[in-house]
């Protein structure tokens, strides 16, 4: 008897494991970290669907594409998810998506998918009400469900809401890069112009309208403005944009540089490059341009500054050493260390946006080419991230912390591009015709 | 013991090449940052007339270098002497990169270069209330070729004048 009790408890026991890691499987998937590894997360299965009219009277295909190829390129690019299957599903099979309003579990087991998304909509005047369904396998449950509705002229930004929604569930609350934009710049002769565009490229809008100089764009916690540096006074001054108002407040007019501001991340503090006193140190300002704190004493360049997740440190570029290297400042007691030590010309550092994390990323140039590096500053380790013939330079994270946007340059043209860190697979977001640089991802809206 | 005695010659040896590196400063930075620059004029500065064109000739730099080099001096010297003749004029520095390297960096290059030189008339005599700064970085060359020569001629401070 004694035997037999022990082998109902470990059955017991093996079957409740087996539960709780099929329960667990799919939301650990998703939880990632980025460490100078080159490490490839396990990615979810996920079938997509195609979106389809509630009311089949008022179908609409072109709506019903621009829906799906939103959702297609936010799940496609999250970095949680694969696509599945490989190959186009048969005509047959997404027919049978559109006739279930709940999900039929045993169909889709033959295909090996873990999660299907799928969603509606409906049209009534020119409000779209967008429905977004995901099912796990697993479970046979529903994961997420949720309803928008809006404008039918926002419909990529509606689209993008309930797909950022989505993944910030599947990713236990990290932030999405779904719903955030890019800001950059455009050049053309003397002049260089303001925009923004949605994280997929799409949606590009002019910003600032100086015929001038225009650079270093770096955006509000919120996304309700840009700071920017203008030449339209003829010197580098520092300005803010109200991006709903359109209202342009000068924030910095010190004698020489008032250039390369970085918000910190409680949205109190700008740290910048001025040079008011005779030579290019850092600054720490409050957004009326009072000064806070000077960062750096040398005779050296030091410029673009960029805010630990902590408000803490601040990481910046000096050529003190005699190259361009990147050194990271105590705010608090002003110690400073120096974090890269392989290559002579290293600048340009982002600071990861997750909070405790240790990654900057940052260019380096050797000869004429630039390439991106990822360094882990609490042992100085470092790993390439790209390795073309092209020069790729000016970094910038996401905020999901997991990609970066950057500038390509190619026959002396430059286009704004990004990629998951941890594959290095590029996605190109910007036109032929246009010279494009120093991209700043935006936060999650 | 004779194994030990090795390392720690060799150990103080890294030390030594290590400290030395370190020490090793580009030169021509002795003028510190003690000089503030004035607050901006409302002056437009424009190109110096033709007939002193040749008093305000380009500085050149090397590769990501503020350094004055000394074939430059000679027509830095002369400036300063044409200023302390004109004193009315005031001098607005342009400093300028090559199109290596980011902008960012380059932005504070560029100004550096530029009071670099402003640094250099002080020391000669010019006061610096008459010299002002600007760096447009790497975006404005004046030469649009890519090359070395090109890139050569666009590490530089320019000179605008304002009466």
């Amino acid at each position: 008897m004694r035997p037999m009790k022990k082998f109902y408890l470990y059955s017991v026991f093996s079957a409740i494991l087996i539960v709780f890691i099929l329960t667990t499987q799919c939301v650990q998937s998703a939880q990632v970290e980025i460490t100078i590894s080159k490490k490839i997360d396990r990615k979810t299965r996920v079938t997509l669907l195609p979106f389809f009219a509630k009311d089949a009277d008022s179908s609409d295909l072109l709506l019903a594409r621009e829906l799906f190829s939103v959702l297609n390129f936010d799940i496609r690019h999250a970095g949680y998810f694969e696509l599945w299957p490989k190959e186009t599903l048969p005509e047959k099979v997404l027919e049978r998506g559109k006739q279930y309003r709940a999900m039929d579990f045993d169909f889709w087991i033959n295909y090996a998918t873990e999660m299907i998304v799928k969603g509606t909509y409906s049209v009534s005047g020119s409000t779209v009400t967008i429905e977004l369904y995901c099912y796990d396998m697993a479970n046979r449950s529903t994961l997420f469900a949720k309803t928008v509705s809006g404008n039918k002229s926002d419909l990529r930004s509606l689209t993008h809401s309930i797909c950022g929604a989505f993944i910030e569930k599947l990713s236990g609350g990290r932030p999405s890069m779904a719903t955030s934009k890019i800001a950059y710049t455009v050049k053309s002769g003397a002049t260089s112009t303001l925009f923004t565009m949605d994280y997929d490229g799409q949606n590009p809008r002019q910003i600032t309208f100086d015929k001038s100089l225009t650079l270093n764009p770096e955006w509000l916690n919120d996304a309700s403005g840009l700071l920017y540096v203008s030449y339209r006074s003829g010197y580098p001054l520092l300005y803010l944009k109200n991006l709903q108002t359109n209202n342009i407040r000068l924030i910095s007019d010190k004698p020489g540089l008032n250039v390369t501001p970085a918000l910190s991340p409680d949205g109190k503090k700008i740290a910048l490059t001025m040079s008011f006193n005779g030579n290019p140190e850092i600054y720490v300002i409050d957004l009326d341009g009072n000064i806070l704190q000077r960062v750096t004493y040398d005779e050296d360049v030091d410029s673009s500054p960029t805010w630990s997740p902590d408000n803490y440190h601040l990481a910046f570029v000096s050529d003190r050493s005699g190259t361009p290297q990147i050194y990271v400042a105590d705010y608090r007691t002003g110690n400073i260390k120096r974090v890269s030590y392989r290559g002579t010309y290293n600048t340009s550092p982002d600071w990861n946006p997750i909070a405790g994390s240790s990654m900057i990323v940052y260019s380096s140039m050797y000869g004429k080419n630039s390439e991106l590096y990822l360094v882990d500053i609490n042992n100085g380790n470092t790993r390439r991230l790209t390795t073309t013939l092209e020069s790729e330079e000016d970094p910038s994270w996401a905020p999901d912390g997991i990609h970066i946007s950057y500038t390509l340059t190619q026959n002396y043209r430059s286009y704004i591009y990004f990629m998951d860190v941890r594959d290095g697979e590029p996605v190109r977001l910007t036109e032929n015709d246009v010279d494009c640089r120093t991209s700043t991802w935006g936060p999650a809206q | 013991m004779q194994k030990h005695l090795m390392t720690m010659i060799a150990l103080g040896l890294c030390v030594t090449l290590v400290t030395g590196c370190q020490t090793q400063k580009k030169g021509g930075k002795s003028v510190g940052s003690d000089i503030p620059l004035s607050a901006i004029p409302a002056d437009t500065f424009i190109e110096p007339p033709a007939e002193y064109r040749s008093v305000f000739r380009n500085v050149l730099f090397d590769f990501d270098s503020s350094t004055i080099r000394s074939d430059m001096k000679q027509s830095l010297n002369e400036l300063a002497t044409w200023l302390t003749d004109h004193q009315g004029v005031k001098v607005r520095l342009e400093g300028h990169c090559d199109e290596r390297g980011t902008e960012e960096y380059n932005l504070a290059l560029g100004e550096r270069r530029a009071l670099s030189v402003r640094s250099y008339l002080v020391q000669q005599g010019v006061s610096p209330q008459r010299l002002f700064t600007v760096s447009y970085g790497e975006e404005r060359p004046l030469n649009p070729a890519h090359n070395e020569f090109a890139w050569a001629e666009n590490r530089r401070v320019e000179f605008k004048v304002s009466q």
